[in-house]
């Protein structure tokens, strides 16, 4: 037995290492752990394999191991004796102690069953009262029912009586089930039918405070949410829930109106009173004050104080609060899931819950509107955009209370339509400062006109001053109105991170309403200075000054400003920069070329005037230089002093050339002919006719164009004005019929006007062949064509 | 392609008067006359031949002094009136006269450009405007003026009867009319204009070296030959061509009688330019009237 025993073993140790793959090192003859262990083959091929040394050291490894496995078998022997040893004893004292224990045993048997057997007989004797007592139990309990049963319509007329609601329908919800069930039994009938009168009266009572109109919306909800319980069908409910809701929610926006209809009166009578008072004596706040309460309390209630933020707090508390409330409490009682009420039901319920906050959401947009119109345009937004965001807030929070709605849009379209209202009465406002500020302007220029002779000094300065003033007027207010109006896109506001709305405000109407309106809007008013007659010539100047201002640098500056502040990048679509300042530029050139040609008409009419009034065939030998002439002087140098104030020097032609051929005409002149003739007269002998030389003349010389739009330099300036003069002369010489001597005059006069003259001319040879082209016309126009000598002429032009 | 313009000079006379043959409805004339002090001046009868692009011209010798303005009558084609200067004493009065030109009895055909001091204009009226004695205007601005013949009108009468048989010419600030048949004073106004009359004058000594930008749009035919302005207030606005043949100031443009597309601006250097309407503006008109 022990044999096989070992056997299976041994068989199944062998399978294991079989299966863990470990046979082929264990079951090597070589393994001294191996049952198949061969030690004379171990012992060859350890000697085979090892040298001496190794051998030596593996026979006393060997050896220890050996006497190892001696001492732990020698130890495991002595335990098991001593085991052993001890179960003896144990053994012999369990067989001591069985004996005793028997007797007791049997004792105890005997016992319990005298036990049992009297247990059994008091049981048998209590059965019979035992059944007695809960069979009366049962009947009090029923008995107390009935009595609940019988009481409880009185019961719920005292609820009734007491408006204690909750209670009445609580007891009736808890013992309907009951009555339904039994109410085929007469007595539990008349019950059933007394129950259900009194319910009905619970029922009427519930619809009479559903119909008072204080009820605040809590009540009403809580009357609704009873008469659901009491089984009343949903559908005609939530009509009438709505429908007082309405009544309800339509009260607080009569107020809303009323409050926001005040603020439209008072605004009015501010704007009113405020007329008057400036029509007066300015302001007068004492005088205003009393007259404000006034009208404050002839448009009733204390309204006057109400601002635009309390207004929307108000709004909140009221109309909008309300309507939460409303709509919180009709989901939860007629919204319920779809698995208790049909989801049909709910889902008209639904519908009819967005068609009726849809309509007062509506009006209440309207009546924020009217109040937020009425909201007085000062300069400072911060308020108002306050309370829009506020406004659209709360809409867009009822808006995620009740799906597929959106009021946010609308609460946005509003905001925007506040937003353009401020953009526009902005505009409109830079409008009226832009014309505060010209009129200004003009006045200064047109009361001291006597300080502008004072001297270049103070000319110089009074200019700049004022251009100065009007540009860094124009630009502060711009920065301003941007500024303010940024209050709209302040980050805080929700609704000024929707893109949709940024791109509106940003850049529809603060950038294109605002900004670029305006400049347009300089464009057109400077543009309208070009057609008006009467207007002064140096506030001409000025402005044309003003706009190449503008156009150099103050646009663009002003412009990136705007951008910057309101954080455009993307620019396509835009007005763009250089459209701005184009017109700017060409608003300053057409205000400086109506200035040229306002100056040189005015300079035209002196000389015209001069040459037809003057009897040229009757006069004397010429003896002075005309008077007009050095007025004529006067008035270029005193316009000379105006441009040159405003507008820098600017390139001259290199004027050698031309004076040294000048004086050599003038030497010429001086010596060369018999007659005295000058240059272009000493080529022509009488027979000659003068026509052939002019033409000959104008061979040689450009063609001039006397109208021709100047530049933005002081020079080019005053040569516009030169040559439109001189033209003018040119043209009421070629009209009149000269003497000598009146020709000799014109020779004075020319000479005059070129000594001096071409100081102020970009290129000398216009004004030279303008002056040349006057004597040649008037020798032409006389009946005695002989010069002067040219020492004579330079002799009394000094004298004068 | 527009036509070249056709330049003419006038032998060096300067000239300021230009009026269109407005009797000659044939062919495409035009009455030019000079201004000198020291020359006799003239009266040019200038005709364009629009097919061959030529220009043949008569002279007459108009003795009286330099012409400042010059009209043809609409009956006849003989008949003008000039407004002159008196050159001779060079006291610098302006008259003005009707006269008659010695047409030949065929105008067409080139005639001989060396004849020019062939025949004189015949005066038939002066019209003068002290020769009745009238008392100068009182508190007229300028002296001298106030009886000076300054322009001069046919007066554009399209009854057939009456064509042409008023004249009217402007002495200082009077306005007198004859009656042309009896070549006597029918009528005057005194003091219609109580400033001089030379508003004109201001405009064109402020205008732009007209020599280099003159007068460049005309367009309606209902109102060409009679008012030819810069600008006309035609079908479209605004300018139409600029012409720049011209080196000096343009004092006169004229639409020809003859021919609604033609037209003869005259600048003081005496150089006559005959333009015509570019082609593209005159079809546009057509289309225009069509409709």
């Amino acid at each position: 037995m022990a044999t096989s025993e070992a056997k299976n073993e041994r068989r199944r140790r062998t399978e294991l290492l079989q299966f863990y793959g470990g046979v082929s090192k264990e079951d090597t003859p070589y393994n001294i752990n191996s049952k198949h262990f061969n030690h004379d083959m171990y012992v060859q091929k350890t000697i085979k394999e090892s040298s001496l040394k190794q051998l030596l050291e593996h026979e006393a490894q060997m050896v220890s191991e050996i006497q190892t496995l001696d001492s732990d078998c020698q130890t495991l022997v002595y335990d098991h004796y001593d085991k052993f040893i001890a179960a003896a004893d144990i053994v012999r004292k369990m067989k001591e102690g069985s004996v005793k224990m028997e007797a007791q045993i049997t004792r105890l048997q005997e016992n319990m069953g005298r036990i049992t057997a009297s247990s059994t007989s008091i049981t048998s004797a209590l059965q019979e009262r035992r059944g007695h007592l809960s069979r009366l139990l049962g009947v009090h309990g029923t008995l107390r029912k009935l009595e609940f049963l019988f009481h409880l319509p009185q019961k719920i007329d005292e609820c009734i009586a007491d408006k204690n609601f909750t209670e009445g329908v609580r007891s009736y919800v808890e013992t309907a089930e009951v009555l339904h069930r039994y109410r085929h039994m007469p007595s539990f009938n008349a019950i059933h039918d007394d129950c259900e009168a009194a319910v009905g009266r619970l029922n009427l009572a519930l619809k009479e405070q559903l119909a008072l109109k204080e009820g605040s919306a809590r009540h009403l909800t809580e009357c609704v949410d009873l008469l659901l319980q009491l089984g009343e069908p949903a559908e005609g409910l939530c009509d009438d829930f709505l429908a007082h809701a309405r009544t309800k929610l339509e009260d607080d926006l009569s107020n809303l109106t009323k409050l926001a209809e005040a603020a439209v009166i008072l605004e009015e009578d501010e704007a009113l009173s405020q007329g008057a008072g400036e029509e007066t004596t300015g302001p007068d706040h004492t005088k205003e004050q009393p007259s404000q309460e006034e009208t404050g309390e002839e448009a009733k209630l204390e309204c006057t104080t109400v601002d635009i933020l309390e207004f929307v707090d108000i709004c909140h508390e009221t109309f909008v609060g309300n309507l939460w409330l409303v709509i919180s409490s009709y989901k939860e009682m007629f919204l319920r899931s779809p698995e208790e009420g049909g989801s049909r039901s709910s889902s008209v319920a639904l519908e009819k819950l967005r068609v009726f906050v849809a309509g007062l959401v509506e009006q209440y947009v309207a009546v924020v509107g009217v109040r937020v119109t009425a909201e007085p345009d000062t300069a400072h937004y911060a308020p108002l955009t306050t309370a829009l965001d506020k406004f659209h807030r709360r809409l867009h929070a009822i808006t995620q209370l009740l799906p597929n709605t959106n009021f946010g849009d609308a609460a946005l379209s509003l905001v925007i339509e506040a937003g353009l209202a401020r953009c526009q009465s902005s505009l409109s406002a830079l409008k009226v400062e832009l014309a505060f500020s010209l009129g200004d302007v003009r006045h200064a220029l047109a009361a001291p006109r006597h300080l502008t002779q004072d001297g270049t000094e103070s000319t110089h300065r009074q200019l700049n001053e004022h251009l100065t003033r009007l540009v860094a007027a124009t630009a502060a207010s711009i920065k301003e109105r941007v500024t303010a109006l940024q209050a709209f896109t302040q980050p805080k506001h929700t609704f000024a991170v929707r893109a949709e709305f940024r791109r509106r405000f940003c850049r529809e109407l603060v950038r294109e309403g605002v900004v670029v309106a305006f400049f347009l809007h300089i464009t057109d008013t400077m543009l309208q200075f070009c057609h008006k007659k009467d207007k002064d010539p140096v506030l001409l100047l000025l402005l044309s000054r003003m706009c190449l201002d503008l156009h150099t640098s103050t646009v663009h500056y002003l412009l990136s400003h705007c951008d910057e502040q309101l954080q455009l990048e993307d620019k396509t679509g835009l007005t763009q920069l250089h459209t701005i300042t184009d017109g700017m530029r060409e608003a300053g050139q057409k205000l400086l070329n109506h200035y040229v040609h306002t100056q040189g008409a005015s300079i035209s009419q002196m000389l015209r005037r001069s040459v037809e009034l003057k009897d040229w065939l009757g006069c004397g030998e010429p003896r002075s230089v005309r008077r007009v002439m050095r007025t004529v002087l006067d008035e270029i140098c005193t316009m000379d002093t105006q441009v040159g104030a405003l507008y820098e020097e600017g390139n001259r032609r290199d004027r050698s050339s031309d004076s040294s051929r000048r004086t050599f005409h003038s030497v010429g002149a001086s010596r060369g002919g018999a007659g005295g003739r000058s240059a272009w007269s000493s080529y022509t002998p009488s027979q000659l006719d003068n026509s052939l030389v002019a033409n000959l003349n104008k061979l040689w010389s450009e063609r001039i164009e006397i109208f021709a739009p100047v530049e933005f330099t002081r020079v080019s300036i005053l040569t516009g004005i030169v040559k439109i003069s001189l033209k003018t002369l040119l043209e009421s010489v070629r009209l009149r019929t000269f003497s000598r001597f009146g020709l000799q005059q014109v020779q004075v006069d020319a000479h005059y006007l070129r000594t001096y003259l071409w100081s102020y001319v970009a290129d000398e040879h216009v004004l030279n062949v303008l002056l040349d082209e006057v004597v040649t016309s008037a020798s032409v126009r006389c009946c005695d064509p002989e010069l002067m000598e040219q020492r004579v002429v330079e002799f009394i032009c000094d004298q004068s | 392609m527009d036509d070249a313009p056709v330049i003419y000079g006038l032998e060096d006379f300067q000239a300021r008067a230009l009026a269109a043959h407005a009797a000659e409805t044939e062919k495409i004339n035009f009455l030019v006359g000079t201004q000198s002090l020291r020359r006799v001046n003239q009266v040019q009868l200038i005709e364009f031949d629009d097919d061959t692009s030529l220009v043949t011209k008569q002279t007459f010798e108009h003795p009286a002094g330099e012409v400042w303005r010059i009209v043809a009558a609409p009956q006849s084609p003989d008949l003008i009136a000039t407004v002159y200067n008196n050159t001779q004493d060079y006291c610098g009065e302006f008259g003005a006269a009707i006269w008659r030109l010695p047409l030949e009895g065929s105008s067409s055909g080139v005639l001989d450009d060396t004849r020019t001091g062939g025949e004189q204009v015949e005066k038939l009226c002066s019209l003068d405007g002290t020769c009745r004695g009238d008392p100068q205007i009182p508190g007229s601005p300028v002296h001298g003026l106030g009886s000076q013949a300054w322009s001069v009108v046919w007066a554009p009468e399209y009854d057939s009867r009456l064509l042409g048989s008023q004249v009217a010419a402007t002495h200082g600030s009077n306005v007198r009319a004859w009656d042309v048949r009896t070549m006597k004073p029918s009528w005057c106004v005194e003091g219609a204009h109580t400033q001089l009359v030379s508003d004109q004058r201001v405009i064109l000594s402020n205008l732009p070296s007209i020599a280099s930008q003159p007068f460049g749009t005309m367009v309606d035919q209902e109102e060409s030959s009679k008012e030819e302005r810069e600008k006309s207030e035609g079908t479209e606005e605004g300018v139409i061509q600029i012409y720049d043949d011209h080196e000096d100031s343009v004092y006169a443009v004229e639409w020809s009688a003859a021919d609604f597309w033609t037209f003869a601006s005259l600048s003081y250097d005496g150089r006559l330019v005959i333009n015509k309407v570019p082609r593209s503006v005159k079809y546009k008109q057509f289309i225009n009237h069509e409709f």
